[in-house]
């Protein structure tokens, strides 16, 4: 009963703003151009905050008319700039509003606009792409279309403040790729827009910055580029040094701190320079103080992870700078009852982002425990921070989720951890559920972590073991991404390190000897290398070589030939010869050697390699074929006699490598007892 | 911040680099090739530890820090220590200290048996053999550790990831 009551009065208020707003349309088809030009002007005041009317206007057609108002040649300039500032009001509606400008072709008829010489028409076409290039329902893509478009904005950047501001902040916002990166490089953006950095607008001055960042972001050349910049006699990274200092304001400082990260990363400064240690860590460990913004202390505890991620010495600096590991641990008391909050919009806001604040916090303790097992213990000691961690693996947000089982990856690195933390919270349980149907991101970091966890001195391998891992990482083995293939096969080795030989059975078992043979010639030579590691495993313990080799024995020593025989680094190599040092340990398994005198020849040309490395494993595995402790050895001696052995592990004593030597001597002692 | 790729600054590489893998690995670790050292991951040592005229079997095995902490002497702290001389020397001297106990690590201490101070160590390379010293300021005197390593023909390796 009340809808109906409700309903025509709803029409009647409906038909009544459609009827002002048609009349705002019909105005642009009259005859006249000054009433024209007048319905124009009428529509720009009618529209100024008022989305409703926006989005009306847009309903009843009134784009196609303004753009072609705005490309016809018999239009005034005058009216040609009115259509393009009331184009430039509606964009600043919804993001339907901008959908349908897109739809209606207005950045091509804009970009064509820009061709003209009138400053103030340039800058109101500029200004309303502006708006809708930065809408995140616009495709950035459209601004690098016509080849001609990127030179000629270059070109324009010169005319006024509003055209540098508009320009530049249509750049940083579009510039998303290595491809864009390139592009915008090769026009000159560094050259053009340094200057800017000296602008006396703020503005200007800003989006300058924000263009510098997004440049340099993992791109070298553009970074190397930036280093050597000289703007007014000072030095471009200067500038941004100074751009961070406190009495600017704190996006400022952040942008400044984001390029002088990224050139760092980039490889343009070193990790050790002043400018990085003493100016850009400082800062942005200020950013994760309480007293910043959620946006601040989120965006400065991510950029501060991406700083320090590769290495220790600046890890070392972050964690004793402003007791940074316990002001993260504010991230996840905020917000709450406590804090001060008088804004009910900042308070909404806030309470709607908490968990980037947490993510954030995740991500920067990852970086921090990366490689120091000090700074390892300060994180799992801070209160309540493994109950935090074991909580962000359920979290409903993804972001959050990634960032814990990327914290916990850091801290399973250690021993102690592993027996201590990871044991009494027991971390295994929530990890493994993390694992089921998780996105490939997600499950390269679980799987990074599993790796540790299932180390022989870990106590959580045992419940791990149970509840089903070895078919997980089998599979994993076999997924193209060769980040999961890796995880996979890295976990099986760790796995196998001092297993009994129920678990090495169930690992053969699971994976399956053809599998086995495929990863040894994986195109990645990481997967190479932890397969051979397996192997190694596998085959260690007198009684687990010799049941391997009984069953498999074959298959594997045409493996080894193969790769011995394949152009492969010395690592691989190396990870070989120690396989077949291990094979020569095993009581029946040495005969396989023993009767392959193929194989015998290449232990032999290893030996004599120029490579220390590789003589050391290839004569190791002699030494454990004439050790004179087992049976048959006398036999064994008199063949690798007859073969020159003795001759070479001579010659091998007066090695300068004193390790190389050291075994020579070890294994000639062996036919003297 | 932006979405990162997923690159690799030298794609194809034949050196198993693991310094563009995503996460990146620890530093300064590798995949372990031949043992040239007998302080390697996984090394056991067996012997005795003598207090009070009384003598407790000890095995240890060596975890994770030693090999790279053999490779690595150099770069820690000292102004003009000759450390070209250790790399010749038949020994090697280390400070170690028992962090926790097994199973239960929460145990801080043991009345009569407190774990509070350091063992000084002596790592004879020739002989492969460990002789130690505990010393904490409250305890006596001459708390001692003797240890072999037990030879392996067939080393298993692992890597932290």
């Amino acid at each position: 009963m009340a809808c109906l009551l409700e309903a025509p009065l709803r029409i009647s208020v409906l038909s009544e703003v459609t009827a002002t707003s048609r009349h705002y349309v019909d105005r642009l088809f009259d005859p006249d151009p000054q009433k024209v030009l007048q319905g124009v002007i009428d529509m720009k005041n009618a529209v100024i905050g008022n989305n409703k009317q926006k989005a009306n206007l847009i309903v009843l057609g009134a784009l196609p008319r303004l753009l072609y108002l705005l490309q016809q040649s018999s239009s005034s300039l005058q009216l040609r700039t009115e259509c393009a500032v009331v184009l430039g009001s509606l964009a600043m509606g919804t993001e339907n509003n901008i959908k349908s400008l897109v739809d209606c072709h207005i950045i091509p008829i804009l970009l064509q606009g820009l061709l003209c010489t009138d400053l103030i028409f340039i800058e109101a076409c500029l200004r309303c792409l502006r708006t809708v290039f930065i809408s995140p329902v616009t495709p950035v893509q459209l601004l690098y279309t016509d080849p001609t478009v990127i030179p000629h904005l270059m070109f324009l950047l010169s005319n006024s403040q509003r055209t540098q501001e508009y320009i530049t902040q249509v750049f940083s916002h579009c510039c998303k790729t290595p491809e864009h990166q390139t592009v915008l490089f090769n026009h000159g953006a560094i050259q053009k827009i340094s200057p800017m950095l000296f602008s006396p607008s703020y503005k200007v001055r800003m989006q300058a910055l924000k263009c510098f960042s997004v440049l340099a972001y993992e791109n070298t050349q553009v970074s190397a580029t930036l280093v050597n910049v000289l703007v007014d006699g000072e030095l471009l990274t200067q500038v941004f040094v100074k751009m961070m200092q406190r009495d600017q304001p704190v996006e400022m400082q952040l942008t400044a701190a984001k390029c002088l990260t990224y050139m760092c990363r980039a490889g343009a400064i070193k990790t050790d320079d002043s400018c990085v240690v003493l100016k850009t860590l400082p800062c942005l460990v200020r950013m994760c103080s309480k007293e910043h913004l959620l946006e601040e202390r989120v965006e400065g505890a991510e950029t501060l992870a991406y700083l320090i991620e590769p290495d220790v010495e600046l890890q070392r600096i972050a964690s004793t700078t402003d007791h940074l590991v316990s002001m993260l641990a504010d991230y996840f008391k905020y917000p709450s009852s406590v804090s001060a909050i008088t804004d009910i919009k900042r308070l909404d806001h806030d309470l709607k982002h908490a968990h980037e604040l947490r993510q954030a916090a995740f991500k920067l303790y990852a970086s921090l425990g990366s490689n120091d097992e000090d700074i390892r213990k300060k994180i799992t000691e801070t209160e309540n921070m493994m109950d935090r961690i074991v909580s962000g693996l359920s979290e409903s947000s993804i972001k959050v989720r990634l960032a814990a089982v990327r914290c916990l990856h850091s801290l399973s690195r250690s021993v102690q951890q592993l027996r201590t933390s990871f044991h009494d919270h027991a971390v295994w349980k929530p990890l493994m559920k993390l694992l089921q149907n998780a996105p490939d991101e997600v499950l390269v970091m679980a799987s990074s972590t599993l790796c540790n966890l299932l180390l022989e001195f870990s106590p959580s391998k045992e419940p791990i073991l149970e509840s089903g891992v070895i078919d997980l990482l089998c599979s994993l083995t076999q997924r193209e991404s060769p980040a999961l293939r890796l995880n996979g096969i890295w976990a099986l080795m760790n796995m196998a390190f001092q297993a009994d030989q129920k678990v090495k059975v169930e690992i053969v078992r699971c994976l399956g000897t053809e599998q086995l043979f495929r990863l040894l010639s994986d195109p990645d030579t990481n997967v190479l290398m932890k397969t051979l590691g397996l192997l190694r495993n596998l085959l260690s313990t007198r009684p687990h070589i010799d049941q391997i080799m009984s069953s498999n024995g074959k298959q594997l020593m045409q493996a080894v030939t193969l790769i011995l025989e394949a152009e492969h680094g010395i690592e691989v190599k190396e990870q070989t010869l120690c396989i077949l040092a291990n094979i020569a340990d095993g009581n029946t398994a040495k005969d396989l050697l023993m009767t392959n005198d193929d194989m015998l020849q290449k232990i032999k040309y290893y030996m004599g390699h120029t490579n220390v490395k590789l003589q050391l494993a290839a004569t190791f595995c002699i030494s454990n074929l004439i050790w004179n402790e087992e049976d048959g050895s006398q036999e064994r001696q008199d063949k690798l006699r007859e073969m020159g052995f003795v001759d070479l592990l001579h010659k091998l004593t007066q090695s300068s490598d004193p390790n190389l030597s050291d075994r020579a001597k070890t294994a000639l002692q062996q036919y003297l007892a | 911040m932006p979405v990162r790729a997923e690159r690799c600054s030298t794609p194809g590489s034949a050196c198993p680099s693991s310094a563009c893998l995503v996460p990146p690995a620890p530093i300064n670790t590798c995949q372990p090739g031949v043992t040239v050292s007998l302080l390697y991951s996984g090394s056991q040592y067996r012997g005795y530890q003598r207090s009070k005229g009384n003598s407790y079997d000890v095995e240890v095995v060596l975890q994770g820090k030693f090999q790279a902490f053999y490779e690595y002497a150099k770069s820690f702290n000292s102004d003009h220590f000759d450390y070209k001389v250790l790399d010749d020397s038949d020994y090697i001297f280390m400070r170690w200290k028992e962090q926790f106990l097994v199973p239960d690590h929460t145990i801080k201490d043991i009345s009569g048996a407190s774990f509070a101070g350091f063992y000084y160590i002596c790592f004879q390379k020739s002989t492969a053999t460990i002789e130690g010293y505990y010393y904490h300021r409250s305890s006596e005197w001459y708390q001692s550790l003797s240890l072999n390593h037990i030879e392996e023909h067939s080393v298993p390796i692992y890597e932290f990831r």
